[in-house]
């Protein structure tokens, strides 16, 4: 029988804020050990003709919920429940190691509209709006000790890994911190866009939330 | 229409209906040439038979608006009258291979897979498992490579 996977423990802070059109999520992860990570970063891009995978400019996902709240970062899009996918949409990684820290900074155009890799965007006419009340910031992670993880960097952007685990979505965790928010919209998606960040995936550590605690009203 | 539209069309199940909405020529004999590799293979053939004996209609759609990255689902689409809904399969055969999944699933293979999903929804049961790794995936793609019908991507 193999030992457990030692521990991760990390460590979420973002200082949101507007900057013209765009809602801009400077962020630090610190991995306080004594286990490895793998932080999700962006969706791959694929070339048209070539097929040649290459890092995503931005790899933002825009939920509404949990309640009131919109949650956006980088992590696994909830599954649709309307239909039957081929492939599952997982994020690029970054490694983050037990005692380092990394920095990524996720860009958002506003107004705010919901957005999964799983769905195109609609036309204007079948959007919402309707009043936040906060915004969560997520970002997914592996813990890189976990039975039957691997990771294989890209080609062309080695900082960049591929995961995959025995249960790639199931074994993916959160990082989250919450800002409230006034005066902020957004386009809500009137189809059967899926909502739920939840169950395992769905899983919050409780750093980001301390942090979120200690968080104030942010004015977007 | 081209012999192998032609060739399909004389084995359209005579109680399920599969059928191709139209978006350009290039999509269209696309889709042919992936029903038709399927259609070469015993695993194929057999979930042919499984829709026909559902009875139901299968539509095959371009993705519109397309996904980024590039995907391909099942769905079911309600009638705007009473009556069974319609299975909709929505793939681009030109999104695959798809280097940003996991697999280097080739475009027939993608469909077959959305073949096997549709089964399920017909069959209203969760037990038709379509993923790479499933039985009849994996006969599948043991039968197609042993009979050499693998292509090249469209």
């Amino acid at each position: 029988m193999s030992a457990p996977p030692p521990p991760v423990d990390l460590r979420l802070d973002c200082r949101p804020g507007k900057e013209g059109h765009t809602l801009a999520f400077p962020y630090t992860i610190q991995n306080r050990g004594p286990g490895d990570a793998y932080v999700m970063d962006r969706l791959p891009n694929v070339h048209p003709s070539t097929g040649a995978v290459t890092p995503g400019p931005q790899a933002a996902l825009v939920v509404q919920g949990p309640g009131d709240d919109v949650t956006v970062g980088v992590f696994i899009a909830p599954m649709p429940t309307d239909r039957r996918v081929a492939v599952p949409v997982i994020p690029l990684a970054r490694y983050l190691p037990a005692g380092g820290a990394l920095e990524g900074r996720l860009e958002i155009p506003v107004p705010l509209a919901e957005t999964s890799p799983y769905f195109g965007d609609l036309p204007l006419r079948q959007y919402e709006m309707v009043e936040i009340t906060g915004l969560v910031f997520c970002v997914g992670y592996w813990a890189a000790g976990i039975s039957g993880l691997a990771a294989l960097p890209l080609e062309d952007a080695p900082e960049l890994f591929t995961v995959v685990t025995r249960n790639t979505v199931g074994s993916a965790r959160q990082l989250a911190q919450r800002f409230p928010t006034r005066l902020l919209q957004l386009f809500r998606r009137t189809d059967e866009f899926p909502r739920g960040i939840s169950g395992e995936s769905g899983a919050r550590p409780a750093s980001g939330e301390a942090a979120a605690m200690r968080a104030g009203p942010t004015a977007f | 229409m081209n012999h192998a539209a032609q060739h399909l069309v004389q084995h359209v199940p005579p109680r399920g209906r599969l059928r191709v909405m139209p978006a350009n020529p290039r999509f269209i004999d696309a889709v042919l040439a992936d029903l038709l590799a399927i259609r070469q293979t015993a695993t194929g053939r057999a979930v042919f038979r499984r829709l026909r004996n559902a009875g139901r209609v299968v539509t095959i759609e371009q993705p519109n608006p397309p996904t980024d990255p590039p995907n391909a689902w099942t769905w079911l689409r309600s009638p705007h009258s009473r009556g069974k809904a319609e299975i909709v399969i929505v793939y681009d055969p030109a999104d695959w291979p798809n280097h940003a999944s996991r697999s280097l699933l080739t475009s027939d293979a993608i469909l077959f897979g959305r073949l096997l999903d549709a089964v399920g929804v017909a069959v209203g049961a969760g037990g038709v498992d379509a993923n790479v790794e499933s039985p009849e995936m994996s006969a599948y793609l043991r039968e197609r490579d042993a009979h050499g019908t693998m292509r090249e991507s469209v």
